[in-house]
């Protein structure tokens, strides 16, 4: 993926309803040469019980379908930075990378990536959400996948950054680890638009985020953007907590911030990795040769996270990251 | 909770006596003293003869399931190929297509093989119950595929489930022509993607085997102590934890001292996998 930036899929399957959809013509135009399945809903495939995650994520498909049912949802407390009002929409299920501790290989039965094409109800959405609530809203993207890294196929940047453009009053937040920014770069920024990119020490990230563009990479991307004007924000997630690890957050946040300017930043946040009880024991199952998953873990409200980690380490994370970014500018990732 | 070999199987189904002679030929496999129609080698791959038809594959599937529970001993088979031939509106006789939707022509029901093999051509596979002499649509006719999607989930891992067929008759060239020399030659021709596909799957199965494979400090642990279904699951994650954390040394000294007590044990390495999990900074 990083040096070819065209993606491959196994397959491709199409929900008979959507076949004439002029974004799906526009992809099938690009995936040339893969086999294509119609299908009647993509939960036939995708939904299907009995799959395995590990064995599809060596050969994903690419499913497109039509999103029914409600298209923008209240985001989770403490997910992101601003005040207002905030909502996640999923244009896509699943990532192209491959990260060990991915929540949503716990999350979901399928490894194929599931796109809806009918980005004219996501907009919909929006615009119901944006103006149900006078005090500003924030609509999050990358909740279930990431949102730049197949931007060949979906055209997600091309379609959202114009109707968000013309919408100033409501914010939109991408979340990627990915480098794919050209289309990004070939509209003028708009101030209502922030692209957060999520990072962790280079060490872990060689280690569990197979098929993610490397430290220095994601950080010259994250500088170019940052050069043409948008407004870049950072997430140092997640922290796992294990021997050393402070001393590889100060590397890391050193390199950060000696390609980033710090004072322009939209926001920085760190949060621990933490997921529900039943996603990480779908993952064992998955992966029980993972190291990662073998490691002592704490259980609060459902939620588990490595005993190694907790508020202690966290705080010392944040005493160094202060040294290089105004608290003003933080937060922590519930 | 019985203790999973690591001897994995990959099961091929086939119609027709002269669709089975090539496989039995590429794989060397042998006939089993207590099926005429089961073949098997000792690499891993059995062969199950079901003769023509939905309803004859449903009571070979059958009759397999009451000898492997005669036997006692249900031999693990993640993987089923079903390989065939078909007729084919576009394709030409000899060539293979990967089965990427398997339909049933009389309930209008289809499924769809997860994209593991690789192939020339790719498409769907149309389940009828009489030979099709029209080749009504863009896909490879057969008589077993969807019966076979159906059984095989009983027993094998849904993505390595999977159906290639080779092009026996087309427009031009009739079902009349079809012959057990024709067939031969067809299955001969591709022998060597046929023998790619199984070795894909059988890598793949042993690879899924080898995940719930039981680690051997815990076959130690279940020859010496009773353990409930409940108290055999969770030693044998400990003990895969400790393999998986480099702390097996520590895991033996604390078997060694010859806990007799399911409980205790349980106890013991899990406080003992507790310790030392806090960072220490260097």
């Amino acid at each position: 993926m990083q040096g070819d930036r065209r993606v491959k899929f196994s397959a491709v399957y199409i929900e008979r309803a959507i076949a004439e959809h002029e974004l799906v013509q526009r992809i099938i135009a690009r995936v040339s040469g893969a086999p294509i399945i119609t299908i009647d809903r993509y939960g036939e495939v995708f939904n299907r019980a009995g799959q395995n995650f590990r064995i599809q994520k060596r050969a994903p498909a690419l499913i497109l379908a039509k999103k029914h049912g409600k298209t923008v949802l209240p985001s989770p407390e403490g997910y992101g930075f601003e005040q207002g009002r905030g909502f996640y929409f999923s244009h896509m299920l699943n990532c192209l990378y491959d990260c060990r501790y991915c929540f949503l290989q716990g999350m979901y039965r399928s490894a194929h990536y599931v796109l809806f094409v009918n980005y004219e109800d996501f907009m919909a959405g929006i615009d119901a959400e944006a103006l149900n609530h006078d005090e500003g809203t924030v609509f999050y993207s990358g909740y279930d996948c990431d949102s730049l890294a197949m931007e060949p196929i979906s055209a997600f940047c091309a379609s959202f950054i114009p109707f968000f453009a013309n919408r100033p009053e409501s914010i939109l937040e991408i979340r990627t680890k990915s480098t794919q920014v050209r289309q990004l770069l070939d509209f003028q920024p708009i101030d209502n638009c922030v692209v957060a990119m999520s990072f962790t020490p280079e060490g872990a990230s060689k280690r569990w985020e197979h098929k993610v563009p490397t430290l220095r990479k994601r950080l010259q991307t994250m500088k170019k953007l940052q050069r043409s004007g948008w407004k870049i924000a950072v997430r140092f997630e997640p922290v796992i907590g294990e021997a050393g690890v402070e001393a590889e957050y100060e590397r890391l946040f050193s390199q950060t911030f000696s390609a980033l300017s710090a004072d322009e930043l939209h926001s920085v946040s760190l949060g621990e990795f933490r997921l529900p009880a039943q996603f990480h024991k779908n993952l064992v199952k998955l992966y029980p040769d993972e190291d990662l998953l073998a490691r002592e873990t704490v259980q609060h409200d459902g939620m588990l996270s490595l005993a190694a980690g907790g508020e202690a380490l966290l705080e010392a994370l944040e005493d160094r990251l202060f040294s290089y970014v105004d608290r003003s500018r933080y937060y922590r990732c519930a | 909770m019985p203790i999973i070999s690591e001897s994995v199987l990959v099961t091929l189904v086939a119609a027709l006596p002269s669709e089975a002679g090539p496989l039995k030929d590429f794989f060397q496999l042998k006939p089993l003293r207590t099926m005429n129609n089961i073949f098997q080698s000792d690499q891993g791959i059995r062969l199950l003869v079901t003769g023509v038809g939905r309803k004859n594959l449903n009571q070979s599937f059958a009759r397999l399931a009451r000898s492997e529970i005669a036997e006692k001993s249900p031999q693990v088979s993640p993987a089923w190929l079903n390989i065939g031939i078909a007729g084919h509106r576009e394709l030409a006789v000899g060539e293979m297509m990967v089965a990427n939707k398997i339909s049933c022509a009389a309930s209008a029901y289809s499924s769809f093989p997860t994209p593991v093999l690789s192939g020339r051509h790719y498409g769907e596979v149309l389940t009828v119950d009489k030979p099709e002499l029209a080749y009504p649509q863009n896909a490879a006719y057969d008589m077993e595929a969807h019966a076979f999607w159906d059984m095989a989930l009983n027993y094998g891992m849904l993505d390595l489930i999977q159906c290639c067929k080779l092009v026996s008759d087309n427009p031009h060239d009739g079902v009349e022509k079809i012959a057990a020399a024709l067939i031969d030659e067809i299955f001969y021709a591709a022998s060597y993607e046929i023998r790619q596909h199984v070795e894909l799957l059988r890598n793949l199965a042993h690879e899924q085997q080898q995940l719930i494979s039981d680690p051997a400090p815990y076959l130690k642990i279940a020859g010496r102590i009773h353990l409930n279904v409940n108290q055999a699951l969770q030693i044998r994650r400990l003990c895969q934890r400790f393999v998986i954390l480099n702390r097996e040394s520590e895991l033996e000294t604390l078997l060694a001292k010859g806990y007799q007590s399911a409980r205790d044990l349980t106890q013991v390495l899990r406080e003992s996998l507790k310790s030392a999990c806090k960072v220490t900074e260097e």
